[in-house]
């Protein structure tokens, strides 16, 4: 089998997975069973995808040429495949546990819910593994429309108006920004390709580099750059699988990891032309950051709380695409992998408390962890960990984004980036606390028999890894070719 | 020298003055024949506009004499003069079918002042709401 | 044999387009039933697209055809060029699938008695649009401009029987039309008297040659107004809104992409005009003026589309809105300009065929129109037309995958090129308004249960036209080279390098 052809199988089964999902609707054994087959059988495709990229196999699939000038085409390069392979592997946690949020809840709908789950986070693999510009337009806005249903799953006036927050927030800066940025950067280049050194490099002077920058920045919405941020609280309204790997990790994340890629491939060493944009945008997504997490600590409900805590945190990802050093994106491109395990986490334990105990607030959290010990052990690692908290897999995305922005001259950085991971910490880490040292409530459980072993074997595995990704970072440096230290 | 071309211009103000207000009776009057009246008086305006164009001073109307084969005399230039007669053979034709069209609108809804009719759509759209 | 007849088809292209459907016009008057007269027709339709298609395919170079042996100056020639045979090409295969759905709703909506009339102007109509394509001079333009007025006013007329506010409606065809056309006719005046030529490439050269071109540029300003109404520029598109939403419904199915396109490709030959012949700075007096024209329209009709309660209307206003950027392309005024622009007008001829059909077929019997709630719950009641109308939308919005994608994006290249600011933020917001409206039929089609007392949709006959429209606006989103190619070709065969 060559590289190119387990390249398209890889980006076929999320379509695969949909179909059987929708094919065994009537049967909950039959759904939950292939739900969780497939979404293993993608993880392990995206494992295999890395192990032969390893090897020095170039995947290439083109499927079909729209502009004269772009092909609709994927060719993993390491960050993208980093990224693809995290948002599979959390995919594959998530399964098991839908299967048992769906079950706890009765859920009305669960096939069609698990089909868009795994069609957002298989739209979003494949922009992470696109080859141009356009192909990731292309599947970010089809991740975009395939993630909507979620939120508006549990139907409802308000929450088709919350619906409708999330799709036009993030359609328009993707069709008014993005859009006409691409076409500004084909007027420049007359190509779209993703270009290791950047395709603008030499191309664009300081004013269009500023514009070209910002328009990026705005338009990729899902990165949750501060005024742009209001599509993820709205998205709270979905079901918590749903909520949380697909909103609040992968949606968010694919933002993220497009501004790395337009930094790192589109501008490369253009980026030092926009000398406005970037110090602004930095300050903007730092800045932002802290608002984030003040934001978070005055809302009660957990899932909310949790999005503006993401804002926050994924705002450190926008930081070092935009210091654009190696190591700055190297810390932003592992940030996306620590805080993705680490926020699938706590929406992991935020679903199981939810599902057994019906409580969603924040307040109602005090002393759970007694009764639920596994899950709050879990809860607190990763919250330490995505608030950056040594010696958790996070502090290394801290260490390194500081380093990098020191070696770009811009010390000052490491002072934002460090009051943001501070004020992060405030929203999350008292709550954990309280939960695990706060007296026990008398009778939290309202479903106690659906505590099963679907529910709570997710939380705790995603608690081990935000301990475990720790030792990840040598691997992973080696594979994203940056060599860490002095 | 100023004042010759202002009054070589006059006729062409007249004449476009008078298109002007045949437009304005054409898409304002509420009476639909009114509306037609505006059309016939823009391609009066229109085929007056083009003749004049063409005129000489002193000059013949471009019809061969009969029996000489010849002009004796200057003439006017015939290209403007056919395609006014042209213009106003298609113009004739419109306002013929625009008459007819009134006529079937006042079969349907027994008025020809646009306000009445729009008044009876309203109340028909009241009586079968959509 | 069929070389000979190629042969002859070929050498008498620029006359036959013409007079196919004229013919028919004739034969479908004295025609004994509608069903004879709506077969004469579609066969005029099938000819012009069989030799529009056949001169596309061997198109080598400009084609004049003296009338009668009298060449330009003094004759009447009919052309084809580049930009005419695109036209033709996209008006012969519309005209035609959209004539063959018409069928079902010509006997059913139609007198007995007036259906051969109907067809037969139709017909004519159809005439007027592929004449206005080939004519080679000002005054010939404006006979085929009259032409198409009086023939879509008589059109929309017979649709009194069955729904009296077609009266009024035809009626503003009519009167509207000949406003139109007098300002043309007036522009073209202006230009005869300060060239002293009608054919328009003695305007051009004389035009090139001369000191002082304000005069002409006035009148070439007046004629792209009078023409812009034939191409759905709002704020100049309200006689169609009467006409096909009022009219006969499957007379907007036949004519609405047919008209749009005439129009618009007329307003590219002025502005060729114009931009070849014209001093550089009143050139781009024109080129402003037109792409704040085509801008406003573009916004101004998406924004009615959003308020639109009725699926005819909406397909009005979607069709005007797509023109508008269509006259944001033309105003761009250069090669690359000028083919997104046609490619633009082959995409909304492909997506008002589309809405036009649909709301056809899903117009009540009982003479209340077409209101939104008619698509209820469409996507269960009937799949093919719902998913019909889903491609259609989608590439209004242009959204990826989709010959809207490419062709708003050749726009955009464009306008970003020549610098029109304001076009290309106008195609964006255009593209972002029909999000919403195409959000909500979505939303109608998909996720709300029908009303109980909703008839099945009439649309067998429309069948092939939303298969083939549908399929290649699809199969253009994924590999748009050829039409690309076919716009840039058309584009390239004019001259826009200025003076």
């Amino acid at each position: 089998m060559s590289a190119d052809l387990l390249l398209l199988i890889f980006l076929l089964t999320p379509a695969a997975h949909a179909m059987a999902v929708g094919a065994t609707a009537h049967v909950p054994v039959l759904r939950d069973g292939a739900n969780i087959i497939f979404a293993f059988a993608y993880a392990s495709l995206a494992m295999l995808l890395i192990h032969w990229h390893q090897n020095g196999a170039q995947a290439f699939v083109a499927l079909a040429r729209p502009l004269p000038t772009a092909e609709f085409s994927f060719a993993p390069e390491p960050i993208g495949l980093t990224a693809a392979a995290a948002f599979a592997a959390l995919a594959a946690l998530n399964a098991p546990f839908a299967g048992g949020f769906f079950r706890a809840m009765e859920d009305r709908a669960p096939a069609r819910a698990q089909a868009l789950i795994a069609l957002s986070v298989g739209l979003a693999c494949a922009a992470c593994l696109s080859a141009n510009l356009f192909t990731f337009l292309l599947c970010y806005q089809a991740m975009i429309v395939a993630s909507f249903p979620l939120v508006a799953h549990y139907g409802g006036p308000e929450i088709r108006r919350a619906g409708q927050v999330y799709l036009g927030v993030l359609l328009t800066a993707s069709v008014a920004l993005l859009l006409p940025a691409m076409a500004w950067t084909h007027g420049f280049a007359n190509r779209l390709d993703f270009v290791a050194g950047g395709l603008l490099a030499g191309r664009i002077g300081p004013i269009e580099a500023d514009v070209l920058l910002t328009l990026f920045a705005f338009g990729l919405a899902t990165a949750g750059l501060i005024p742009l941020h209001l599509w993820l609280p709205a998205a709270m309204r979905a079901p918590s699988p749903a909520a949380g790997l697909v909103h609040c990790v992968v949606v968010c994340s694919t933002g993220a990891l497009g501004l790395i890629k337009v930094s790192l491939l589109i501008f490369g060493g253009a980026m030092s032309q926009a000398m406005i944009a970037r110090p602004a945008l930095i300050c903007l997504a730092l800045g932002g950051s802290v608002l984030a997490s003040f934001i978070a600590l005055s809302k009660d409900e957990l899932k909310p709380r949790l999005a503006y805590a993401t804002i926050a945190q994924v705002a450190l990802c926008t930081a070092g695409a935009m210091i654009a050093t190696p190591v700055a994106l190297f810390a932003a491109s592992f940030h996306i992998v620590a805080h993705g395990v680490g926020k699938a986490s706590l929406f992991f334990t935020a679903g199981a408390v939810e599902a057994l105990t019906g409580r969603t607030r924040a307040s109602e959290l005090t002393g759970l962890g007694r009764r639920m010990p596994w899950a709050f052990a879990a809860f607190a690692l990763a919250a330490l960990s995505v608030s950056c908290v040594p010696p958790l897999a996070g502090a290394w995305s801290l260490l390194w984004l500081s380093a990098g922005a020191a070696r770009a001259d811009m010390i000052w950085v490491a002072g934002l980036v460090l009051a943001s991971c501070i004020a992060s910490f405030a929203t999350l880490g008292p709550l954990a606390g309280k939960a695990l040292f706060g007296p026990a409530p008398a009778h939290p459980f309202v479903r106690p028999d659906a505590a099963s072993v679907l529910l709570i074997l997710p939380v705790a595995v995603g608690g081990a890894l935000s301990l475990g990704l720790l030792f990840l970072i040598d691997p992973l440096s080696q594979f994203l070719g940056v060599r860490l230290g002095p | 020298m100023v004042s010759a071309q202002i009054l070589a211009g006059a006729p062409y103000a007249l004449i476009l003055a008078f298109a002007l207000l045949g437009a304005l009776i054409a898409t304002g009057s509420p009476n639909l024949l009114k509306r037609v009246i505006g059309v016939v008086m823009i391609w009066i305006a229109l085929a007056l506009f083009l003749a004049a164009s063409g005129v000489l001073a002193g000059a013949e109307a471009p019809i061969l004499p009969r029996g000489e084969g010849v002009f004796g005399r200057p003439f006017s230039n015939p290209l403007q003069q056919s395609f006014a007669r042209g213009l106003l053979i298609s113009a004739a034709a419109g306002v013929v079918l625009a008459l007819a069209i009134i006529v079937r609108i006042r079969e349907a809804y027994g008025a020809i002042e646009s306000d009445e009719i729009d008044e009876a759509d309203r109340a028909d759209e009241a009586e079968h709401p959509r | 044999m069929s070389e000979a007849l190629f042969d002859f088809v070929r050498a008498h292209a620029p006359v036959l387009v013409v007079l196919a459907p004229l013919i028919a016009m004739a034969l479908a008057s004295f025609a004994p039933s509608g069903r004879g007269a709506w077969a004469a027709l579609v066969a005029s339709a099938a000819a012009l697209a069989g030799t529009a298609i056949l001169a596309a395919l061997t198109y080598d170079g400009r084609q004049s055809y003296p009338l009668g042996g009298w060449a330009a100056p003094l004759g009447i020639e009919l052309r084809i060029d580049g930009l005419s045979v695109y036209g033709l090409v996209l008006i012969g295969v519309m005209g035609l699938l959209g004539s063959i759905g018409g069928l079902g709703l010509l006997r059913a909506e139609t007198d007995r008695a007036r259906q051969p009339l109907a067809a037969a102007a139709a017909a004519a109509v159809l005439t007027g649009a592929a004449g206005l394509l080939v004519a080679g001079d000002l005054f010939v333009m404006f006979g085929f401009l009259q032409w198409i007025w009086i023939a879509l006013g008589a059109l929309t007329a017979i649709g009194v029987d069955h729904d009296r506010r077609a009266g009024p409606a035809a009626l503003n065809v009519v009167v509207a039309g000949a406003v139109a056309s007098a300002l043309f006719a007036f522009g073209a005046a202006i230009v005869f008297m300060a060239t002293g030529a009608v054919d328009l490439d003695q305007a051009s050269a004389v035009l090139s040659a001369a000191e002082d071109s304000r005069a002409a540029a006035a009148g070439l300003a007046m004629m792209i107004a009078g023409l812009a109404m034939a191409a759905l520029l709002a704020p100049l598109h309200g006689w169609a809104v009467g006409a096909f939403s009022r009219g006969p419904a499957w007379s907007a199915a036949a004519l609405g992409a047919v008209l749009p396109v005439a129009g618009a490709i007329a307003v590219g030959r002025i502005v060729a005009l114009a931009a070849s012949a014209l001093a550089p700075g009143l050139q781009h007096g024109v080129s402003v003026g037109l792409s704040l024209l085509g801008a406003f329209g573009a916004i101004a009709a998406s924004l009615q589309a959003l308020a639109a309660r009725d699926v005819r209307r909406l397909a009005v206003y979607i069709a005007a809105a797509q023109a508008g950027c269509v006259a944001v392309g033309f105003a761009a005024a250069s090669a690359g300009g000028v083919a997104g622009a046609l490619f633009q007008l082959s995409n909304l001829a492909a997506s008002a065929l589309l809405l036009f059909c649909a709301a056809a077929a899903l117009t009540r019997a009982d003479s209340a129109g077409a209101p939104l709630v008619v698509l209820d719950g469409l996507g269960r009641r009937a799949p093919f037309l719902s998913l019909a109308v889903s491609v259609a939308l989608l590439t209004v919005i242009g959204a990826p995958m989709t010959a809207g994608f490419l062709s708003r994006w050749s726009l955009l290249q464009a306008t970003f090129e020549a610098r029109l600011w304001w076009g290309a933020a106008a195609i964006i917001l255009s593209s972002l308004i029909a999000i919403v409206y195409a959000g909500r039929v979505f939303e109608r089609m998909y996720l709300r249960a029908p009303a109980p007392d909703m008839a099945r949709p009439r649309s067998a006959w429309f069948a092939p036209g939303l298969l083939i429209a549908a399929s290649l606006i699809i199969f253009f989103g994924f590999d748009g080279e050829a039409p690309l190619r076919a716009a840039e070709g058309a584009a390239g065969s004019l001259n826009w390098g200025g003076r």
